[in-house]
Order: C-alpha cells, then structure tokens, then sequence
C-alpha cells in the first residue's frame, strides 16, 4: 500500500505541475519569456489555477460540470490559443508529417525509415524540451541543488505521515470530501456558500483523470506543500538581492527544529487554508513588481514597462481574487500585507499614477473573487456555516480564547444540538449545512477536543496548542481604567505578545526569539531607510513593507487585545502565517545587510559570496542550536482511520462492482466511497440490534456487506482511561451511547461500540459462515464481508449476546 | 466488330475451374458417403463395460456396520418402504455414495452422540413434535446434528407450538393455505441460478403446474431462505420480500443448522437435488459423484412405413417420407446444434404390422447414414399396433434390420414397464445386445431413476422429462437433477406427430413447444456432457459401481476413488474457496464456486485457493 501511495502521490504532483504550471507555461511563455524564472513559475501558477477554478465554478453554475465539459473547456481553448499562435509553424510541421505519412502509405518508405522519422522527431522534442530545461538550471546549478534538497526534505517532513498512515488526518476532512463530492452532482455550494477554489481543483483532477476524491485529499498534500513552500521560496529570492540570503529563511523554517511544532502540523492536511497560502505572497510580488515597473513607466515613459505595470496588476488581481475563492484567512494576510505596502511604498502609492491602477487591481481581485460568492448567495443559497463561525470571531464575537476555553462544552453542546441527525456526525456547523448525506450520515469530523467544529478545522492536537490566551483583556482593561502612559501600554503590549508568542510559535520558549524578530524587523525598517537615501528605493520600500507586515501581522494578530480591536484568527491559526512570513523577515534581513556590498562597492559577486557565507553560517548555527525537524506523524492517539480501514476500502473499490456494496463503519468512510457505494452507521446499525426481541428485521440492501471494526479502537483525538485497550465482552457489555453525531465514535464510547460490532460479526459469522467471512485482518483492524442474495436479504437483527 | 474465338488456353483454364467447382460440391458427399459405416452401431465398441448389477454400491443400513464404517452416513427419521420420502432419501444415499440408518421414531435414534451423522433427515409424518419429541431434537442440536425436516407438520400444530416454531426458525404462521402465483428459487442453493417461477404474461399461464397453495410462514433472524413464493400482484408491493411465504430455508442454531422444506418436494426426484444443496449448505465445501450425462431420447420417429397416408395428406399434404426427411428432420438437427443434444432415435420400422404398408430400406438407410453422420444412436421402440403381439413385432423388425443393416447392433429399447419381464425372458435375437431399457415411467414417482433390472446386467433407465412442452415444475426437477447427478433424461415422443388425429398434434404447432422446452431443460449443456443412451448407460453403471473417499487437509482435498473405470466424475462446491489446480483430473467451472472434476485416475489431488 505504501508504494501504490507513493505511485499516487507522484502521479497527483505531476498532474497538478502539468495542469497549473505546464499547460500555462506551454500557452504564455512567448508572453512572459523576457520575465525572470520565478515570475514565470508564480505567473503560471496563477493563470493555472485561476482558470481551473473559475472554469469549474462556471460549468457548476451551469449544472453542465462532468469530464466531457472539463476536458472540453481545457483542451479547446488551449488548443486553440496554441494553434492562434503556431498555426505556421504547425502548418509546416503538419505538411511535413502528411508528407512523411503519404510516402509510408504509398510505400515510397520503409516501415523502418517512417519509424526512423517518427524516431527523430521525438527525440528532437524531447532534445529541445531537454535544452530549455538545462539552460535555465544550468546557469544555477547550486540554487537548484539546494531547492532540490528543500523539496526531498519537505516530502519526507509533510510527506510521510500520508505515505504511512493512510487515514485523514484532519477530522473536517470529510467535510470537504463531501462538498467535492456534492459537485459531482454539479451541486458546488451544497452546504453553503464557502470558499470554491480548492473543491474546484480537487473536483477537476478527480473528474478528468478519474482519480478517487479520498486519495487526493490523502496524498495531495505532498503536492501543495511543495507549492506553498516553493511561492514562499521564490518571493523571497524575488525580492532578495543576493542569491543565497533566501535559504537562510527557508532552512530555519523548513529543516531546522526552530518553530513549534504546531506551527505546521496542517500541513499534513490537504487543507483549503493551506492551499490559498500559495497565492498570497505572489499577489504581494506582483504589487512590488507593479511599483517598479509602473516607476520606469513613468521615469522613460518606456510602453514595455506600461505593459509590464499592467501585467503585474493583473496578475496581483488574479493571485488576490484566489485568496478569496479559496479561503478567507489567505485573504487577511494578503490583506495585511496590502497595508504594510501602504506604509512602505507611501511615498508612491497616492500618487493618482500608482494609486488608480493599484486600486483598480485591488477592486477587480476583489470582484473576482468575491463575484461567484456573491453570484451563488444572490440565488439564493446561504453562506456555509463557518463563514458565520469566522465572522463572529472577527467580529469579536467569540475571541479565540473563548474558543480554546469553551472548547469542550461547545464540542458536547454541539453533538447534542445534532441529535436526531445521524448524517455527518461531528463537523457541527458544516454538518448541519450538509446533513442530508443520506440516511446513515457520515463520521464526518471529531471537533477534537481543543477544536471547533465547522470551518474551524483541526489545527492541532498539541496540549500546548490548546492553552488559552492570556488575559490580555483583563489587563488592558485595567490599563484603559489606571489610565497609565502609552509607553507603559507599548510595554505591557510587548510583553503581552512575547508571552503569545513565545510558546506558540517556536520550539523553545525563549524571550530572546521575540526580541530577534523585533530587532530584524528594526534592521529591516533601518535598512530599507538607508536604501532609500541611497537611492535604492524599490528595494528599500520593499524592506519597509516587509518590515511594517511583520509588525502589523504580530500585533494585528496577537496583540489585538490589547489595542482594543477584534482578533482576526484564533493562534492556532495566525501562527501559521506568522512563520511562514517569518522566512522572509529572516531572509530579507540577511539580504540587506550584505545588499550594501553591491549597492556601495558595486559587486554583485562579493554580495553573493557574502550572502552564502552567511546563509550558510546561519543554517549551521541553527542546525546546532535547534537540530533538523522530524518527519511530522500523527500518532495512534490522533489518528482518525487505521491502516487497515483505508487498504479494505481501496481494495473493495477496485475488486466490486459500484453500487453493489455497502459499508457498516465508524469512521470517514462515507464520504470517502463518493459514488462507488453505499454507507451505513456502525451506531445505527447497533442501535437496531436493541431490537432483537422485538423481531425487528433490520437488512443492507446490497450483495456484498463489509463491516469495519476495529480490534483496538482508536481513540478518535479523546485520550480515556482505556486508551489502547482491545476489544472485549466487559466493554461489549455496556450499554451503548445514547449520545448523537460522533460522539459515540470517540474515547470510551467507541471502544463500546467497537466491542459490540466485534461480538455481533463473531455470532454471525457463526451462524451464517459460509455466507459471512474475514475480508481483511491485521493485528488492529478486521473487516467481515457478507455476501448474500438481493432477492433475499438476512436480516441482521441478531441475538449476540450483547444487544442491550 | 470483330468476333473473337475463345483461346485454347482460356478455354482450358474454364474447363478447370469448372471442373475444380465440381469437384468441390461432390466430393465432400462422395467422400462422406463412402466413410459413413452407417449400418454399424458405434457406440457397442466405445460404450462396451462389464460393470453390472453385482458391481453396485449398496447402502449400509445396519446400524452397527453404519457406526463402524468410514463413510459418511445420514439418519432417517421415516420409512423407505412408504413410496415417498423414505424412497427418495434411500436413492440419494446410494447415489452419493452415504450409509444410512432408518428409523420409524426418532425415540428409536439412541446412538446419535456415538457417531454424528451429515444430518437427521424427518419426515414430520413420523414426529408427534410433543415435548419428548422437541426435547430429543433440541438435544440433538445441541450435539451439533443438523436436522433437515423434509416435510413439515400441519399449519395449526406449528402455530400453536412455540418451541417447534423456535426449532424451525419460524417467526410467525400467517396463514394456511394462502394463495400464491408463483416460486422463487434464489441462487447458490441449487445450479442454475435465481429463477422466477412466475407467470410474466398470459401466454405462459400453461408453464405454471408449480403448487400455488401453500402455509405462509414468516421467518425469524438467523435464518436464510433458499426458496420462497411469490404473492399476487395486488400484495406484491405491500410485503417485504423477507416476509414472503417460505418454502426452503435453514435456521442457524448456536451449533448445526435446521434445514426446512415446506412444500411437496421430496414426493420425486426433485427431492435428490434438495438433500444436495442442503449437504451443501451445512459445510464450507461439498464433494459428490454425479452421472455427467444429458440424453434425449426421441421415441417413435422415425418410421420407414410410409403408412396413415390419408391422415398425413390430410394434416401434412405430404406422404409420410415427406414429412420425416422434410418437415421434421431438418428442425431436429437444429435443435441437436443448438442444445448440444446427442439424440437417441427409439425406431419403430412401421406402425401398423397388419397393413400392407411394409417399412422402406431406403427410407431406413437414409436416416441411419444421418444418424451416423451426426453421432445419433438408434435404439428399438416397441410400440406397434394392438392387433400384433411384441413378439411378432420383434420377429418383423429383426427381419427387416438383418435384411437391410444386419451389422448394426441395437443395445437399447424403449419399453413399457409392463414389458420389461418379456424383454428379459424374450429369446429374440434382436435383443441379444440390448442392455438398456428406457422406460416410460411416470413423471412424478418416487420410482428410482436407473436401476438394474432384477438380477440381471440390463439397466432400466427411466425417460423423466417430456421435452413436449415446458413447465416449471419440470424445470425445476431438471434444476434438481442437474444439481445432484449432472444428469438429464429427456424424452421427445413423436408418435402423435408422426401419426396426427388433430391439427394440434402437427409439427409446426409443436415444435415451438418442444424447442423452449428443450433450450431451457438443457440449458447446462456447456458444462455437461451430451451422450447417447448407450453412453449414458456406461456412465450410469460406472457411477452406481464406484465408491470413494476424501479427505481435506489445508487447502488441499485428496479424492481416492474406489473400482475406478477410466473415469469418475464429481461436483464439487465451495462457498468461499476455489480451485486452483488439480492433479490426476481435468476440472471444469459450472458457476461460482461449482466445479464439475473429471477423475482420470484412482486418486485426484485438488488444490484449493481462497475466493477474494
């Protein structure tokens, strides 16, 4: 299983690379040849994706969404624009190849010779492919080693656990599984209106190449870490001077032990939030390259510059709009950073040439963004319930720490609000949006303890994770009331976000990280300064801004408390962006120092020699210091599906007919089957083993029945006092939980419920062994499967021993 | 215009072709004609065997030797000498090759935690269901004996007798004697898959002869139906179909199963199939010898006379030759392609021996060299007019035959029962090589199929199925023997056709009759072998002289076969296994999980692989 998931996986990230970046970059390169490697990439990236996601959400609109429209929408206009701009070159090529045809059918050629041709002709293909490739890295053979190595290092770190542990590993999920699933039924909002973008991708690749929709949300997540990482990679070697400044940032985020580990356990997820997170900083690129471009516009009045300003709007709009269509927090962070370019390019931005463009930009992103949203809302559709949950915390509604505080009741609270419901126990906000999945409903998500239900997905079962803010609104409150000085509020709002952040954002907790972030962010700002009275100004306004974001972000985020504003996002969350902007800070600072090399001694190589000195000094400091970060694993306790589960249901998939096969299980099985079979609760279908005096029939309408049980239940993120114990008659004997959703597949109860189903498939295997068998077994998990007629069904009411 | 000569060398080259093109067209039939030794019966050579009555597995009935004895052995609660359930059940034993103890009381049982038999099988005429009787029954249960009550009490003793109720599975007794269109026999109990035994549209009304009155009986958990019957239409939507009356299924007890058949089905042969399916039921594998024989045997066509010239002007416009070569010969070779059937032609020359009308060796000699082209057998069929004696008629026949085929050696005759003493003391020449008697033997009886005829070596066969028209319940019989022997016996009587007194009785009105019947009683005919009576006979005498045993180990079944004569054949399934290989025989799949396994020595080595 582990190589047919490696297989998946690598065939998941060359799909995505051809769709996002190679069809794009087959189609535009003659438009974008003169740009910079980079911006190609981050260009691509953008018109890949934003036509994906727009043409899917169209073709949704429309109800006319399936693999003909898709593959229809893609290939005819690619195809076309590539003829529009070949057509004479293809023409000559074509007439040569009927020519070469001709002769081989008339037999003027030898088979040997006709093959010969064909021969020469791909290999003169894949010769130039070759050269285009080489010239490009071999002008950087080191850079690419290193971003080579980067990209082996984050497969083994975010990739491994989905090599491993076959399971989702966020408990929401399921819930976007079955949101992508509902648009196969072109239904795109059938929770509500929510973020389209990455149902949109996932949605495309699982409908044009056929892949199951529970193995992209499984394995995709190699392929987005890549990208997020290579758009964080690429902006700032971007905006970076020197060569090499980039890797000291991306080394300390990336392979050094330096961040919490919470910081990026989400990582691990194929995740809307971390999906949108590769659109973020280029949209930021594009504003910086549209200030220098725009300069030079102005400065020469040069129409190539126009052009380009143009371009760098347009494509800032288009990376903006596809925060928004992909979630709203990616969206803040653009946002915030938008501000920070506000202070840092001040002396430009209100200037009308700058300014109307850029806010054409930001409007037209917006609109795009917004619009499709918008469109579905008109018609009527509510928005998805997390949208409500992120308002509110926006809104101050519910503060974060009011979130972590109440964690646990809300979680109970919300499994009774779901009572009567079996669908989709567990997601609360979005399981009530999407609780017509059927009869049976779906495991859904936990709502771990620690986490909120809805949108709110699992950040982290970390214990540290879950402590609850300090009572910054408690002491502000005492501040505003003793009226004391503004210095002594800027002192007890350091203080306030040193202990935020100290803990949650890096692997030690040392005061000193805080005051180093402060002190680059006062290098930074110093440096950018100087840079300006140099003459420097792109650069330097650049250095501001990043400055100013990193500023903005720290007490935007974590010290909103204690300005009186609402906070954004919960720490789980900001903390995410905040290291991953962090790199940058790290970089950018390294780079500036050694930027004066070139901008006062004019020589790029010895800032280069500098800056890989220094890199590669800050990288062996830290390795020192800090040690090389683990391949992130969940553990048992954090699992949500064994192993087992998720090898039968592959196995069933392939080895049966759709729809002829149901599944009895507890866990994400429901969402993940999509359309291939049926589902039914383990807690229903025990609930009516109650009934067995009373004659009740209760029967499973397929051929084949498998039913899932696990020999030693997980603990469905809710560590117990039985916590690893197997299955057995004292736990088979209890009664079984009466609570709703998905609190009986969680801690004790599960164990319960896990123990009947046991005892139940024993007895009628028992009676019924030549009609009942072990499917699969491994040391943790078994699967029965029952085969019977569909003319006559069993009924599967029986007296085990344990029904009541 | 110039006339131009055909060239020398063109019209050589014409001359060839022409003559090639003549060639081809004769020389198969000349060719044909010349090999086809029509005159000699084949299969006297290829079906020779010495194996006769004294060779014939017995069953074992004395319950000493049946408790120290190896094989398998079942209990019978009844009487073999009633006709009825006793007989079929005695049948199968000897067929499957299984001792058996007969009991008149179950109280006469004692021994049955000395040796667990495959199951008690009960004729409910012989239980009194009061508390010792349950009392004895729940022992044996518990014991781990499967019970298979192969008729049920009345309606009103099940529906007062909760603890029977219990024992058979039965959740409630809703009616007695309710009214049902049909039977749904549904798949993996007997060959052939889920049939609907219903009537779809008017025209098949005259297929259903199934019994539609019957107790309804809902059943409890724990139970799987094999057999059920289908309500009228007005109900249809109303009730589940896991409510439906049930008419076979097994209750599932903590350690055997309890077998049910509540219905009329052990009164004939469809009985053998049943005890199959249901040995079949109680384990994870079942290994039996079967027959792997499909005969049809068509009786009194065709006649050589060209005699009843006035009814065959009248019905046919044809005279009797006619008819024979041009109407129905050419239907019946298509039917023999298309079931696959080797047919047996029971010959009468002639009808009528006192008319002037005497049999034509042309006649003769045209249908015997088709026979022999397509692998037929002729047979003799004593059917003649009342007025001559069998005698006098056998006396006829042998002149006619020595005159004109004098090699060709009958081995098989079409009698009645009442014959057969005759046929046996008859000093009559042409029946020196006769050693199969087919037998016109009531459908439904509880008669034995094949039996040898006293003490002597001549087979009696008994022709089960008429081909003359479909019926399900026939269907189901075949189904049944299919099941249990790989076996068929069709029997086409043509004597009517050949010799109409009605319009209905013409070929053309018949035939579309006897095709579906045909198709559909034959429909195995992939997996089974088609023969000749006389092949069929060897296959018989080889089946009921044989003996085996077995013994499974891992994944692994060892067959060692007893008096083994070239081949045996067996049926083997499996509910959850499949076979791999095998040594020592050729296997072929019949469905899934059905395998039917040609032995080619004494000892065959099945290696068995899991189903996925």
């Amino acid at each position: 299983m582990e190589s047919i998931n490696v297989g998946q996986a690598a065939a998941l990230f060359v799909i995505y690379t051809l769709l996002v970046i190679g069809i794009p970059a087959l189609l535009f390169y003659r438009y974008f040849a003169k740009r910079r490697v980079l911006e190609r990439f981050m260009i691509y990236l953008a018109i890949g994706n934003f036509y994906i996601m727009n043409m899917v959400f169209l073709l949704q609109l429309a109800h006319i969404s399936n693999f003909y429209t898709l593959v229809l929408f893609t290939a005819v206009p690619a195809g076309g624009f590539y003829i529009w701009q070949n057509h004479k070159q293809m023409r000559v090529s074509l007439l040569q190849m009927m020519d070469t045809f001709d002769k081989y059918i008339k037999g003027v050629m030898g088979f040997r010779t006709f093959a010969g041709k064909c021969r020469d002709v791909l290999l003169k293909w894949l010769k130039k492919i070759w050269k285009h490739i080489y010239g490009i890295v071999s002008r950087h053979k080191t850079e690419y080693l290193l971003i080579l190595a980067m990209c082996v290092f984050l497969c083994i770190r975010f990739g491994t656990n989905s090599i491993i542990n076959y399971g989702y590993p966020a408990s929401d999920l399921p819930v976007h599984n079955y949101w992508v699933n509902a648009m196969g039924k072109n239904d795109i909002f059938v929770a509500g209106v929510y973020p389209f973008g990455f149902h949109c991708i996932v949605y495309y690749i699982h409908t044009v190449f056929g892949i199951d929709t529970y193995i992209i949300f499984r394995l995709f997540v190699i392929t987005q870490v890549l990208y997020i990482h290579m758009a964080l990679y690429v902006f700032i070697r971007g905006i970076c001077r020197s060569a090499y400044a980039a890797y000291a940032g991306m080394f300390l985020y990336v392979v050094a032990d330096f961040y919490n580990v919470g910081c990026t356990s989400r990582f691990i997820d194929a995740l809307p939030q971390e999906y949108g997170m590769m659109f973020i900083l280029p949209s930021i690129y594009f504003i910086f390259e549209y200030f220098r471009h725009q300069k030079l516009a102005i400065k020469e009045e040069d129409g190539k510059n126009k052009r380009l300003a143009k371009q760098d709007a347009l494509l800032a709009a288009i990376c903006f709009s596809m925060t928004i269509a992909v979630h709203f927090y990616d969206t803040m962070i653009a946002g915030l950073f938008c501000v920070a370019i506000v202070f840092g390019f001040a002396a430009r931005i209100f200037r009308p040439k700058y300014f109307v463009r850029l806010m054409g930009a930001f409007l037209l992103g917006l609109f795009l963004g917004i619009l499709p949203m918008a469109v579905a809302v008109i018609g009527g559709k509510p928005l998805q319930g997390s949208l409500g949950w992120g308002m509110n915390v926006i809104t101050g509604g519910g503060s974060s720490a009011d979130d972590d505080k109440d964690k646990g009741e809300e979680a109970s609270r919300e499994d009774e609000d779901n009572n009567q419901t079996q669908a989709a126990p567990g997601e609360n906000q979005e399981d009530n949006a999407g609780g017509d999945t059927g009869e049976t409903g779906g495991s859904g998500s936990s709502g771990a303890d620690g986490q909120q239900d809805g949108e709110k997905e699992d950040v982290t079962m970390a214990e540290e994770n879950l402590q609850p803010d300090l009572e910054d609104d408690i002491v502000i409150e005492e501040a505003e009331n003793k009226g004391v000085r503004l210095e002594q509020l800027l002192g007890h709002m350091y203080s306030t976000l040193c202990s935020s952040i100290r803990s949650a954002v890096f692997s030690r907790n040392a005061q000193l990280f805080v005051q180093a972030i402060f002190a680059c962010c006062g290098v930074l700002l110093a440096g950018g300064l100087l840079m300006c009275l140099l003459r420097q100004f792109d650069y330097g306004f650049q250095a501001i801004s990043v400055s100013m974001f990193i500023l903005v972000l720290l007490f935007g985020l974590y010290d909103a408390g204690a300005l009186g504003l609402p906070s954004l996002m919960d720490t789980n969350r900001s903390r995410i962006y905040l290291v991953y902007v962090l790199g940058i800070l790290f970089s950018m600072t390294a780079d500036i120092i050694v930027g004066f090399i070139d901008v006062l001694f004019h020589s790029r190589a010895w800032m280069n020699g500098v800056s890989f000195a220094l890199s590669a000094a800050i990288c062996a400091a830290s390795l020192l210091l800090f040690g090389v970060r683990q391949p992130q694993v969940l553990t048992r306790a954090n699992q949500m599906s064994l192993n087992g589960a998720i090898e039968c249901l592959y196995n069933i998939i392939k080895s049966n007919p759709d729809h002829s096969w149901t599944i009895v299980s507890a866990n994400d099985e429901l969402q993940m089957i999509d359309t291939h079979g049926y589902h039914y609760e383990t807690i229903t279908f025990l609930r009516y083993q109650k009934y067995s005096t009373a004659q009740q029939r209760l029967t499973i309408p397929t051929k084949y029945v498998y039913f899932y049980i696990e020999k030693r239940p997980l603990d469905y993120l809710v560590k117990h006092a039985r916590s690893g114990q197997r299955v057995s008659p004292v736990m088979a004997g209890m009664p079984l939980p009466e609570s709703s959703g998905i609190a009986p597949y969680k801690a004790q109860n599960r164990l319960v419920v896990m123990s009947k189903m046991y005892y139940w498939a024993k007895q009628f295997m028992k009676l019924f062994p030549q009609d009942m068998s072990v499917y699969y077994e491994d040391d943790e998990f078994i699967c029965y499967r029952l085969i019977q007629n569909q003319s006559n069904l069993y009924s599967l009411v029986i007296d085990f021993g344990y029904n009541e | 215009m110039s006339e131009r000569n055909v060239s020398k060398r063109i019209y050589f080259t014409i001359s060839c072709i022409m003559l090639l093109v003549l060639f081809m067209f004769q020389a198969a039939g000349i060719i044909r004609k010349d090999n086809n030794s029509y005159d000699v019966n084949r299969y006297v050579k290829s079906e020779d065997t010495k194996l006769g009555h004294n060779d014939a597995y017995t069953v074992m009935r004395s319950e000493q030797d049946v408790l120290e004895d190896d094989r398998r052995f079942i209990v019978y609660i009844g009487s073999i000498q009633d006709g009825r359930v006793g007989s079929i059940v005695y049948q199968w034993c000897t067929y499957t090759k299984r001792n058996m103890l007969c009991y008149q009381s179950i109280h006469d049982y004692k021994e049955y935690r000395l040796r667990m038999p495959d199951a008690v099988l009960i004729d409910s005429a012989y239980m009194e269901y009061n508390e010792e009787d349950m009392q004895l029954l729940q022992a044996m249960s518990n014991e781990g004996i499967s019970l298979v009550f192969c008729t049920l009490p009345g309606f009103q003793m099940i529906s007062d007798n909760e603890e029977l109720r219990n024992m058979l599975g039965i959740m409630l007794a809703v009616k007695d004697n309710a009214a049902v269109s049909g039977v749904k026999l549904y798949d993996g109990f007997l060959l052939g898959g889920e049939t609907w035994y219903i009537v779809n549209e008017p025209s098949q009304a005259r297929y259903q002869d199934m019994d539609l009155r019957m107790p309804w009986y809902v059943l409890d958990s724990g139970t799987k139906t094999y057999m059920s019957a289908v309500l009228e239409d007005e109900q249809y939507d109303k009730i589940q179909n896991e409510d439906l009356p049930a008419l076979m299924w097994r209750k599932s007890t903590e350690k055997s199963y309890n077998f049910v058949v509540a219905g009329d089905y052990f009164s004939d042969c469809t009985g053998f199939g049943i005890l199959s399916a249901i040995m079949y039921e109680l384990k994870d594998y079942e290994l039996y010898p079967v027959i792997n024989a499909q005969s049809v045997i068509v009786k009194n066509y065709p006649v050589f006379a060209f005699e009843h010239e006035k009814e065959m002007n009248d019905y046919y416009s044809r005279n009797m030759s006619a008819v024979m070569e041009n109407v129905i010969w050419p239907d019946m070779s298509n039917l023999a392609a298309e079931t696959g059937a080797k047919f047996t032609f029971m010959i009468t020359p002639q009808f009528d021996y006192t008319d002037k009308a005497g049999p034509s060796s042309q006649e003769m000699e045209y249908f015997f060299r088709l026979f022999s082209e397509k692998g037929f057998e002729a047979g003799i069929s004593t059917y003649k007019n009342q007025q001559t004696s069998l005698e006098e008629k056998l006396s006829l026949d042998r002149k006619f035959f020595h005159t004109y085929i004098g090699n060709y050696k009958f081995l098989s005759i079409y009698a009645k029962s009442g014959e057969i003493a005759y046929l046996e003391s008859a000093d009559e020449p042409l029946l020196e090589n006769v050693r199969t008697i087919v037998t016109d033997d009531s459908l439904y009886s509880a008669g034995e199929l094949f039996s040898y005829v006293g003490t002597t070596d001549t087979l009696q066969i008994r022709s089960l199925i008429s081909a003359a028209g479909y019926s399900f319940k026939r269907d189901f019989m075949q189904k049944s023997l299919n099941t249990a022997l790989a076996y068929a016996s069709i029997k086409l009587d043509l004597t009517r056709t050949t010799w109409p007194i009605s319009s209905a009785q013409l070929w053309d009105k018949t035939y579309k009759n006897v095709s579906t019947a045909m198709m559909s009683y034959l429909s195995s005919h992939k997996y089974f072998t088609s023969c000749t009576i006389s092949e069929t006979d060897r296959r018989i005498r080889k089946f009921l002289s044989m003996d085996y045993s077995f013994e499974k180990h891992n994944n692994e079944i060892t067959i060692n076969i007893e008096n083994f004569d070239e081949f045996a054949e067996f049926m083997l399934r499996f509910h959850n296994q499949d076979i791999l290989e095998v040594e020592g025989g050729t296997v072929k799949q019949v469905e899934e999980g059905t395998y039917l396994l040609t032995a080619d020595s004494g000892t065959v080595v099945v290696t068995l692989s899991d189903r996925n």
